[in-house]
């Protein structure tokens, strides 16, 4: 939930920002103006967003969406942003170089749901780099799972 | 750090040296567990080092994806297994979100003091495997030794030393019994005088101080653009410990501190667990005084079926911020579990803070970031 302060930055965003869409509980960007976002939340005085705490993944059969958390110790905000992508064309810029956190968990997302983090070197992190597929898209099957 | 950096000029006009790349691990007992580090070197300095993990990947987060939110309970304690009880906390609390269940003050009271004693159960191990890497195996056997005092509390709770699954969507499995109570309070007595022993052999120690202090140090901007949390964050002056930045449960009741380090060294990291054990008995000894009466189970529906939505929730664990991201689509199993492992985030930036430094060092850098690989590969 956004507090005031928050949700008025918002608003100002937008007008530069066409993809963005302020929800009750999370913002919605499109991925070609994620970057731009981030940066400014995290650069405005006024919001200090300078802690990414959790970048994941999920697949939701008709496309996948991108979540990144974020919070302001300054001010102690916290924001949810979510990024859909197609499924078959799964490909999103890297938020590497505002906040170098991102790098392992960009990594995992890629790993295990096979989204492609654009601008930046991908390598698996948790399954070995011959591994086929990517485990938490659901349809992905496996010998010996449950249902 | 500076006479030893103009040393290193030195050293490198008069002596030519090769790069070549040496393999740490995966087996190893310096690396906590199944991790394995590819170091390049130009002669004894560290130019760059690549962590790989994976090695103890079980997939809980697809797994989980075929469980009801109940059986997910036994896969988080195999995360962070130094630290079950927290995990255990961070997912029925993120479930309890995700459907707006109260919780009896009971249960919170009895959930604060076992996340406690886990905590400074956790942080045992940090310190006594801590000691033992830079040379001290004696540190090692203390630690333990005390720790086991804690494992008894909470196996009396949970019927288990380790795994213990104790947590339930709505409180506990089973109330407090009553010998815990006594053994509770002679811990809280002794532990104590335990802490200002390791204090004596392991904090004071001259080696043990000649090796981690100004040794990998990690400046306050660079933890936080790292998204480094838990000790590490406030071993480099950052105020940010989730149970007074944003109280959860019954955290806002007790009184005690958030002790944070000045350097961000080795030194500081280990230092600040040592503090913090100290500041969690105070916690779980105001607990046990101020343990309400009452139930120790909430109501919850049978079958636990979230409505359709999702649900980020954190909290401070042993290592860091614990994250559960979950996804209902309304049935009684989880669309999709995430959890955001301090352990596995933290580890981004040994690379960077092993940089300059010799092989041992990178012990004793790896070491002070208190890492448990369970949770790195979830």
């Amino acid at each position: 939930m956004p507090s005031e302060k928050v949700a008025e930055r918002l608003a100002a965003l937008g007008e530069s920002l066409p993809s963005l869409n302020v929800l009750e509980d999370a913002v919605i960007v499109g991925g070609d103006d994620l970057p731009a976002l981030l940066r400014s939340l995290k650069e405005d005085p006024d919001l200090a967003f300078n802690f990414l705490t959790n970048l994941t993944a999920t697949d939701y059969a008709d496309h996948l969406t991108v979540v990144y958390n974020l919070v302001s110790f300054l001010y102690g905000y916290q924001l949810t942003i979510r990024c859909d992508i197609p499924r078959d064309d799964p490909r999103i810029p890297s938020v590497m170089e505002i906040y170098p956190g991102a790098d392992l968990q960009e990594r995992e997302a890629y790993d295990l749901v096979g989204v492609v983090f654009t601008g930046r070197e991908l390598k698996r992190v948790l399954l070995h780099d011959g591994f086929d597929g990517y485990p938490l898209r659901k349809d992905f099957t496996w010998a010996g799972g449950r249902d | 750090m500076n006479t030893e950096l103009d040393m290193r000029d030195r050293l490198e006009e008069n002596i030519k040296t090769d790069r070549y790349v040496l393999n740490m691990g995966p087996q190893h007992p310096s690396t906590h567990g199944v991790f394995r580090v590819i170091a390049t070197l130009d002669g004894e300095v560290i130019v760059d080092a690549q962590p790989v993990c994976g090695y103890l990947h079980r997939g809980i987060e697809k797994l989980a994806e075929a469980r009801t939110y109940t059986q997910v309970i036994p896969y988080t304690d195999r995360m962070d297994y130094l630290a079950g009880m927290l995990n255990n906390m961070g997912y029925v609390m993120a479930v309890e979100k995700l459907m707006g269940v109260e919780v009896p003050e009971r249960a919170e009271y009895i959930r604060v003091i076992c996340a406690e004693l886990s905590r400074i159960a956790s942080h045992l191990v940090a310190v006594g495997s801590y000691s033992a890497d830079i040379g001290g195996l004696t540190g090692f056997f203390y630690t333990f030794r005390d720790r086991e005092k804690i494992l008894d509390l909470l196996e009396m709770a949970s019927g288990s030393r380790l795994t213990f699954s104790y947590m339930r969507v709505g409180g506990v499995a089973d109330d407090l019994p009553p010998e815990f109570f006594p053994a509770a309070q002679k811990l809280v007595k002794e532990l104590p005088a335990a802490l200002d022993e390791y204090d004596g052999l392991i904090t004071g120690n001259e080696i043990f101080q000649a090796r981690t202090k100004f040794v990998g140090i990690l400046d306050a901007k660079k933890a936080i653009d790292y998204s480094i949390s838990g000790p590490n964050l406030r071993g480099s002056g950052v105020n940010w410990d989730l149970r007074k930045a944003r109280p959860y449960s019954v955290y806002d009741r007790f009184d005690f501190e958030v002790p944070l380090g000045q350097n961000g060294d080795c030194f500081d990291r280990f230092r600040l667990r040592m503090i913090e054990m100290r500041q969690s008995l105070r916690i779980v000894e105001q607990a046990l005084a101020g343990l309400p009466e009452g139930t120790h189970l909430g109501k919850v529906p049978k079958v636990i079926k979230p409505p359709a939505g999702e649900v980020y929730h954190e909290i401070e664990g042993a290592k860091g911020i614990l994250g559960y991201y979950l996804v209902s689509d309304g049935s009684p199993k989880p669309y999709r579990m995430h959890v955001r492992r301090p352990s596995f985030i933290n580890l981004g930036v040994l690379a960077d803070l092993v940089q300059g430094w010799k092989i041992a060092d990178v012990v004793a850098i790896l070491g002070s970031l208190d890492i448990v690989l369970g949770e790195v590969d979830c």
